[in-house]
């Protein structure tokens, strides 16, 4: 286990391995299905695409003396037709959960992008290393909105790092099935 | 024959409803999370097990916060068990569980996830309605109500199919392995998977959710489907595929199966495949 801060320089980004578990301490952004949408249609990133990595996730409201809610990650997958548009724009850090397509693995690794997987599911334990939380853009889309977060010790695995490590390679999932086509 | 009617107030069934989804999003399930302590001495170390760990740690941190456990505090679900003797005041069932939903999504701060316009610009209602209700029909003058709130990532990864008639339990068995090879690492494993067989197209889905609503730890009282359970649960836990996707042996805490009868030429299954969180909570009223 590592603990690192971010932005990570190109040393610390191509030490990475896949299977290692790090806690990540710096900035990052909430974005999900819809301000991917609208930033692929904008063309409108609001934040350092190159500096700061993309949490897929949504959070739960904040309650009463908590700068956050509930804030797990969401499924990356359903990410996947913004990743070019997002790499092409200089993303390099991603934080999801689950498998994505071998296309989408390789395009990551042709970026030197690492792809991070955060324990979906653990809502509650995220929110508390979420030290500030600020919507950025789109406030109307409620939960979908884009956020920039201060986290200490956000808790996240290498699912793919850059030089082709893969922690779903075990699981025997195929291109086509992990997209769920027969 | 002449029943007496029982009247229940519309507003203990909002209150019910809020209390209901309230306590199933904030406070975690113990025998659940015993399941998940199980598997966290079986599996061997690795990223599997480190997710496991992680997944223990959020039971005790929502705990300890009375945050929502997992941030997608679902669509709620919701079953209602209405007596042919039980009059309900005050608004159709529909309308009250919609209210119940709205209080607990303000007053305990879930999120609300549920958009409008599905097919078009898919706008967010902002308090989680409308729920899904399932209404059953029954004797006397119970009136029971169950709730599940489901989240979208295990969801979007369940499947219905219509099998050949004679496809049996390894037809069933493989439709469940399909899902959770192409799904595990999606939908927050180790799952449970709720499987619901025969009825029509429609049925087979409801039964597989009302699969979800079984007591953990208990097992099925038909043995031959007892069997079919543990078969395929030991099935998919021997993929590899572990905890969040990361490699290990539990993958499936535990299969499900709830069948009905159906047309002789059709064999209608779903599978619903749900989260480590597995929230849920039912009451009488």
């Amino acid at each position: 286990m590592r603990d690192l801060t971010l932005p990570f320089s190109s040393s610390v980004l191509s030490s990475l391995r896949a299977g290692e578990k790090l806690l990540l301490t710096g900035v990052i952004v909430a974005a999900r299905d819809a301000a991917h949408k609208l930033m692929e249609e904008t063309g409108r990133i609001p934040f350092d695409i190159t500096e700061v990595p993309v949490f897929y996730m949504g959070p739960a409201p904040a309650p009463p003396g908590r700068p956050c809610g509930s804030c797990g990650p969401t499924t990356s997958a359903r990410m996947e037709p913004f990743i070019p548009f997002m790499l092409k724009m200089g993303m390099r850090v991603a934080i999801g959960k689950g498998g994505m397509s071998l296309e989408t693995r390789e395009l990551f690794k042709s970026c030197n992008a690492v792809y991070l997987a955060a324990v979906g599911g653990a809502g509650a334990l995220t929110a508390l290393a979420v030290r500030e939380k600020k919507v950025i853009a789109w406030e109307h889309l409620g939960p979908e909105a884009v956020s920039i977060l201060r986290v200490e010790k956000l808790p996240v695995f290498v699912a793919w790092d850059i030089h082709g490590g893969d922690i779903y390679n075990t699981t025997g999932e195929t291109n086509d099935t992990i997209r769920g086509i027969d | 024959m002449c029943i007496e009617t029982r009247t229940v107030e519309g507003s203990l069934v909002v209150e019910a409803i809020r209390t209901l989804y309230s306590e199933a999003c904030t406070v975690p399930d113990p025998r659940v999370e015993s399941l998940l302590l199980t598997a966290f001495h079986n599996e061997q170390a690795g990223p599997g097990r480190d997710a496991l760990e992680i997944e223990l740690e959020n039971f005790q941190a929502a705990r300890d916060t009375g945050l929502p456990i997992c941030q997608d505090t679902g669509t709620a679900v919701v079953f209602i068990e209405l007596g042919c003797a039980v009059c309900v005041s005050g608004g159709t069932l529909g309308d009250l569980v919609n209210e119940g939903v709205r209080r607990a999504c303000m007053d305990m701060h879930l999120r609300p996830s549920q958009v409008c316009s599905p097919a078009g610009d898919r706008t967010n209602t902002m308090d989680n309605t409308p729920a899904v209700l399932h209404l059953e029909h029954v004797e006397g003058h119970r009136l029971k109500i169950s709730l599940l709130a489901k989240g979208a990532g295990c969801e979007n990864v369940s499947r219905s199919e219509m099998l050949p008639p004679f496809a049996g339990g390894e037809g069933i068995s493989a439709l469940a392995e399909k899902c959770v090879i192409s799904g595990a690492s999606r939908a927050c494993a180790p799952v449970i998977l709720g499987i619901g067989v025969g009825g029509t197209l429609e049925v087979s889905g409801i039964l597989a959710k009302k699969a979800l609503l079984r007591e953990v730890g208990l097992s099925n009282p038909n043995l031959e489907l007892d069997a079919l359970e543990k078969k395929t649960t030991a099935r998919l836990n021997a993929t590899g595929i572990g905890p969040q996707g990361f490699g290990g042996i539990s993958t499936v805490l535990e299969t499900r199966i709830l069948t009905l009868p159906c047309h002789m030429a059709s064999l209608p299954v779903t599978v619903c495949v749900e989260c480590h969180v597995h929230r849920t909570a039912s009451c009488e009223i």
